[in-house]
C-alpha cells in the first residue's frame, strides 16, 4: 500500500465507530478522530468494556441453576464511559468498524 | 476487503446501554448513549491488519485525521495503558475488583471506625473534592450503589445473594448508616445544583453514573436507621456499653443531619433545632473516636476503574477526624444560624444579614451558602412569605418614599383607568418587575465565593446603571400622576428640581456596591501596596458621592413631610422609619470616607518618603496611569458617578512622588529633604485629622441600636465586625502617632532610616476591609 492510497483508506474510516481491542482484553468503542504511522489511535465519546471478571461469572452461573451443563451463560461486559482517548497502537490486538 | 463478521452481541451491547446514567453523563460529559442496537445484532467488520497496513504506510509525523479534530483537542486525551493516565489500567495479574471482602462479619469497633471514616470523606466531598476521591472509594458504598438499585431493599451489600454471609452489625447497622450518609449527601448535592456556585471551584456534583438513592423516601431510610438503632439497645449481651452507645451516637447524628438537610419544608424555623441537635451531638461523637478501627482496606482508588469518568485516577483525599469534625460542626453552626435570617423582614436587614454571615470567617461552606441563597429566595417568595413587591415597596418606602402614594398597596386595587391610582400602580408593577431580579441578586450574590462575588459586583453595576436609567424615565411618568412639586432654590428660582424617587433608589444601591467592589479588592489582596493610597482615596470619593446622595434624598423626604399638615400616626411612623435609616446611612457613609481618607493619606505619605515600594515601576510598560484606568475599568461603563481621569485622580491622591523612579526620593533633585519632609507631614496630619473623625464614628456606630443598624438577627456578629473596624481604626490612630513622633526627630534625615513599614495581608488585619499598615521606628 503506498503512502496516498493508506491516507485515503484511513480517512474513509474518520468519524466511524472503532472497536479498538487492547493486550489487557479490554475494548474501546469511540468515534475514530486521528491516527498516525505507529497506529496510535484517537477516539472520542468513546466507552471501555472489560470482560466479566471470575467472580461476576461465578456468580452467575451460580444463579442459573436448573439450565443444563451446555448452556452458554451471558454475562453482562462491565463498561464505562472514558470519553476522549487515545489508544497507542503497541497495545492494539484488533481493530473493528462498525457497519458494512 | 477482509471477512464480514456477523457478531452476536447480546452480550456485550444491549445490556450495555441500559447500565449508564444517561442524564448524567450528558450533563457531565455531552456524551452520547453508549451504542445501541436496534436489532440485537452489529454488523461489524474486522479490519486490524488494513489498518495497520495503512498507518504504517504513513510518513513519520503524518496525521490523519478529521479535519475539525483539532491537536490541541488531541492532547486532552487519555492515554490507554498509562497508569498516571488510564484509571482503568491494570497491572498484571490485578483484578479490577477491589480485594476487600465486603461481606465478611464485622466487630463493633470496626464498624465505628468504618463511620467515622465514611464522616471523613463526606466532609472532604463538602471541601470541594469530587466523590470519586472521598465516599465513592468505598467498598461498602459502591457494593450498595452498583449495579443500581432499583428498591431501597436491592441496595444491600450481599446484593443478589437470598443469604450471604455477614453479620446483622454489617447489614443492620452499618447499611442503615451507609442509606443515611448516601441520602444525606443526595439532599445536599440537590440543594447545591439548585442554587447558584461555581462547579469545581466550589463543588464537584459529578456522580459518575451512580445515583445517591434519590428514588428512595427519607422516611424509608429513617425507618431503616431506627431498625438499627432499635438493635443496638437490644445487644446488651454481645456489646460492650461503650460501644453500644458510640454506635446510636453515630445512627442518632446521621438520621437528624438526614432530616436536616431534607429538600421538603425547609423553610421551617424549626430546622434550626435539628441542627442544634446534631450540635450536641458531636462531642460525643468526638470522645467516642478513638474506640473505632480504621479500616484503610476498605476504601481503594481501584474503584474508579468502575466509575464513568474522563479524567486520569486521582488520589484519595484524606483529612483527619478532627479536621473533618470542625467542618461538620462548622456547617451545623452554620446551618442553625442560617435560619436567624428569616428574622429579617425587611430588605436593608435583609442585606445587612447576608453581608454580615457571609464575611465571617472562614466563609460558610458551599452547602450553607446555597441553603442561604434558599432561605432567602424560593418559590418565588422571600424568606419564605414575602412577596418581591412587597419587598421592593417596602425598601422604596424606608429609602425613599416613606408614606409616599406610589408605594400605597391600595393603589392595585383600582380599575378604573382614569384615576391616576391606576396608572401609578401600572408603572410601579412595571419597575417591580425590571427591579426586583437586580434587588434580590445583591443578596444572593452576596453567597457566592468572595472571588466570584467581586466579579459579578462588577458585571452588575452595569446592570444597576441600565436600572436608573428606566427608573429615571418612569419618575418623569409618574409626576403628573402624584402632582409632585419641584424644589426651587432660593439662589436659583427658575431650576426645577425633581425628587426623582426611583432613580434615587437605584443609584443608593449602586454605589453601595461600587463600593463594596473596592473594598472587595481590599479583601481579596488585588491592590499592590503603591495603590493603596489611590484606592483608599476612590473608595472615599464613592463614599462622600453616597453622602451627597443621601443629603439629597433626605432634602425631598423633609420637603414631603412639610408639605403634609396633618401627618398621620401611620404616616409619621413611616417618616421616622426612613430618616432613621437616612440618619445610620449618613453616619456609616460618613466613617467610611473618614476612613478611608486617613487611609489614603497615610499611604501617601509613606509613598513620599519611599517608604513602600513602587514595585511595577521601573517595567517599561507599566505606568501609574495605565494601571489605574484597570482599576476603574468596572466603572467605566457607568456614567454616574464619573470616573475621575487619571491626571485629577493623581492630583487628589497626590501620587506625583510615584512617577519618580522605583519610589526614591533621593532622585527627586528639586527639592531638598527638608521639602520632602515638609510636605509628607503635611499629608501625614490630613490623615491624622481624617482617622480621628473615622474613630468617632464608628465608635458611633458600634453604639448604634440593632433596629437602627438594620442587624436584627446578625446583631452578634455584625458588632463583632464593627469592632474590628474600630480596632483597625485605633490601631491606625497609634501609626499616625508614632510616624508623627519620629518625624518631629528627624527634620532633615531620610525617613527610610528612621522608620519601617510592613503591610500586612488581608486575613491578617482586623479587618479586611481596612487595610491599615504596620509603622515602627527603627
Amino acid at each position: 500500500m503506498d503512502n496516498t492510497e493508506a491516507t485515503e483508506y484511513l480517512q474513509t474510516l474518520l468519524n466511524k465507530k472503532l472497536c479498538v481491542y487492547t493486550s489487557d482484553s479490554r475494548m474501546f468503542n469511540g468515534d475514530f478522530k486521528c491516527t498516525d504511522n505507529e497506529c496510535n489511535i484517537i477516539l472520542t465519546q468513546s466507552y471501555e468494556y472489560r470482560e466479566p471478571t471470575p467472580n461476576a461469572v461465578k456468580a452467575a452461573a451460580e444463579s442459573s441453576s436448573g439450565t443444563s451443563s451446555t448452556a452458554t451463560l451471558k454475562v453482562d461486559m462491565t463498561s464505562r464511559f472514558v470519553g476522549l482517548i487515545v489508544v497507542p497502537g503497541q497495545y492494539i490486538t484488533k481493530i473493528e468498524v462498525d457497519g458494512p | 476487503m477482509n471477512f464480514e463478521v456477523v457478531k452476536d452481541l447480546m452480550a456485550d451491547f444491549s445490556k450495555l446501554s441500559s447500565a449508564p446514567d444517561h442524564h448524567d453523563v450528558r450533563q457531565q460529559h455531552h456524551s452520547p448513549l453508549p451504542p445501541q442496537s436496534k436489532s440485537k445484532r452489529i454488523v461489524t467488520q474486522n479490519v486490524t491488519s488494513e489498518f495497520f497496513a495503512a498507518a504504517s504506510a504513513l510518513n513519520t509525523g503524518q496525521l490523519v485525521k478529521d479535519e475539525y479534530f483539532t491537536l490541541f483537542e488531541a492532547v486532552g486525551a487519555l492515554e490507554i495503558m498509562d497508569p498516571k493516565m488510564d484509571s482503568g489500567f491494570l497491572t498484571s495479574g490485578e483484578s479490577v475488583e477491589h480485594d476487600y471482602d465486603v461481606l465478611r462479619e464485622l466487630l463493633p469497633e470496626e464498624v465505628l471506625g468504618i463511620m467515622d471514616q465514611m464522616l471523613c470523606f463526606e466532609m472532604t466531598w463538602h471541601m470541594g473534592h469530587p466523590l470519586s476521591q472521598s465516599l465513592f472509594t468505598s467498598a461498602y458504598i459502591d457494593q450498595l450503589l452498583w449495579p443500581d438499585p432499583k428498591t431501597l431493599e436491592q441496595a444491600r451489600f450481599e446484593r443478589d445473594k437470598t443469604s450471604g454471609p455477614g453479620n446483622k452489625l454489617l447489614h443492620l447497622v452499618l447499611r442503615a448508616y451507609c442509606l443515611g450518609l448516601v441520602k444525606t449527601c443526595d439532599f445536599v448535592r440537590r440543594r447545591i445544583m439548585s442554587e447558584h456556585y461555581y462547579e469545581e471551584e466550589d463543588f464537584v456534583v459529578s456522580l459518575y453514573h451512580r445515583k445517591l438513592l434519590d428514588d428512595f423516601e427519607l422516611s424509608d431510610i429513617s425507618t431503616k436507621i431506627e431498625d438499627a438503632m432499635a438493635f443496638v439497645t437490644k445487644e446488651i449481651e454481645s456489646m460492650d456499653r461503650p460501644f453500644r452507645d458510640a454506635l446510636l451516637n453515630r445512627l442518632q447524628l446521621r438520621k437528624t443531619l438526614l432530616s436536616a438537610v431534607q429538600s421538603d419544608g425547609f423553610l421551617d424555623r424549626q430546622r434550626a433545632r435539628l441542627w442544634e441537635r446534631c450540635l450536641e451531638l458531636l462531642p460525643m461523637l468526638s470522645q467516642t473516636n478513638k474506640l473505632g478501627v480504621p479500616i484503610e482496606n476498605s476504601f481503594g482508588i481501584k474503584i474508579q476503574r468502575k466509575l464513568a469518568s474522563s479524567v486520569p485516577p486521582r488520589p484519595i483525599v484524606r483529612i483527619s477526624f478532627d479536621e473533618a469534625l470542625s467542618r461538620l460542626s462548622g456547617i451545623c453552626q452554620n446551618g442553625r444560624d442560617a435560619y436567624r435570617i428569616l428574622d429579617s423582614q425587611a430588605g436593608t436587614r435583609l442585606m445587612t444579614f447576608v453581608l454580615t454571615y457571609q464575611s465571617r470567617i472562614p466563609q460558610p461552606s458551599i452547602y450553607i451558602r446555597c441553603l442561604l441563597q434558599s432561605l432567602v429566595f424560593s418559590e418565588m417568595r422571600v424568606l419564605g412569605t414575602i412577596s418581591l413587591k412587597q419587598l421592593l415597596f417596602d425598601d422604596f418606602e424606608e429609602l425613599v418614599l416613606p408614606a409616599d402614594i406610589l408605594v400605597d398597596p391600595a393603589n392595585g386595587d383600582i380599575e378604573a383607568p382614569q384615576d391616576p391610582r391606576f396608572q401609578i400602580s401600572k408603572r410601579m408593577d412595571a419597575f417591580v418587575t425590571k427591579a426586583a431580579d437586580c434587588f434580590l441578586n445583591i443578596s444572593r450574590n452576596l453567597c457566592l465565593n468572595r472571588s466570584r462575588l467581586r466579579r459579578i459586583l462588577c458585571r452588575d453595576a452595569v446592570e444597576w446603571e441600565n436600572l436608573q436609567f428606566d427608573a429615571e424615565g418612569i419618575d418623569t411618568e409618574l409626576r403628573k400622576y402624584t402632582k409632585e412639586e419641584p424644589i426651587r432654590e432660593l439662589s436659583a428660582p427658575n431650576e426645577e428640581i425633581w425628587s426623582f424617587p426611583l432613580s434615587s433608589w437605584a443609584y443608593y444601591y449602586k454605589l453601595r456596591q461600587m463600593e463594596w467592589i473596592v473594598q472587595m479588592g481590599f479583601e481579596l489582596d488585588i491592590y499592590q501596596v503603591d495603590e493603596l493610597a489611590g484606592m483608599y482615596w476612590y473608595l472615599q470619593h464613592l463614599a462622600s458621592t453616597r453622602l451627597q446622595h443621601i443629603e439629597r434624598i433626605r432634602t425631598f423626604s423633609a420637603h414631603r413631610l412639610k408639605r403634609i399638615a396633618n401627618p398621620t400616626l401611620k404616616q409619621k411612623t413611616s417618616f421616622r422609619r426612613s430618616f432613621s435609616f437616612l440618619d445610620f446611612a449618613t453616619l456609616e457613609a460618613s466613617a467610611t470616607q473618614s476612613f478611608a481618607e486617613g487611609l489614603s493619606c497615610l499611604f501617601s505619605f509613606l509613598a513620599h518618603l519611599g517608604l513602600i515600594p513602587a514595585p511595577y515601576h521601573p517595567l517599561p510598560y507599566g505606568t501609574p496611569a495605565l494601571r489605574y484606568s484597570l482599576r476603574v475599568q468596572p466603572f467605566l461603563s457607568v456614567s454616574l458617578p464619573e470616573v475621575p481621569s487619571y491626571p485629577e485622580f493623581a492630583s487628589r491622591v497626590s501620587l506625583h512622588t510615584l512617577e519618580r523612579d522605583a519610589g526614591d526620593p533621593s532622585h527627586q533633585t528639586a527639592s531638598t529633604k527638608i521639602e520632602t519632609n515638609d510636605q509628607a507631614v503635611a499629608i501625614l496630619d490630613f490623615a491624622d485629622q481624617a482617622l480621628k473623625a473615622a474613630r468617632k464614628d464608628w465608635e458611633a456606630i458600634s453604639k448604634t441600636k440593632a433596629e437602627t443598624a438594620r442587624c436584627v438577627g446578625c446583631e452578634d456578629w455584625w458588632r463583632a465586625s464593627v469592632k474590628n473596624i474600630v480596632r483597625a481604626c485605633i490601631t491606625a490612630n497609634i501609626m499616625i502617632a508614632t510616624s508623627k513622633k519620629a518625624m518631629s526627630k528627624a527634620a532633615s534625615q531620610d525617613a527610610r532610616e528612621i522608620l519601617k513599614v510592613e503591610v500586612a495581608k488581608s486575613n491578617e488585619l482586623y479587618h479586611a476591609w481596612w487595610m491599615v499598615p504596620r509603622i515602627l521606628p527603627k
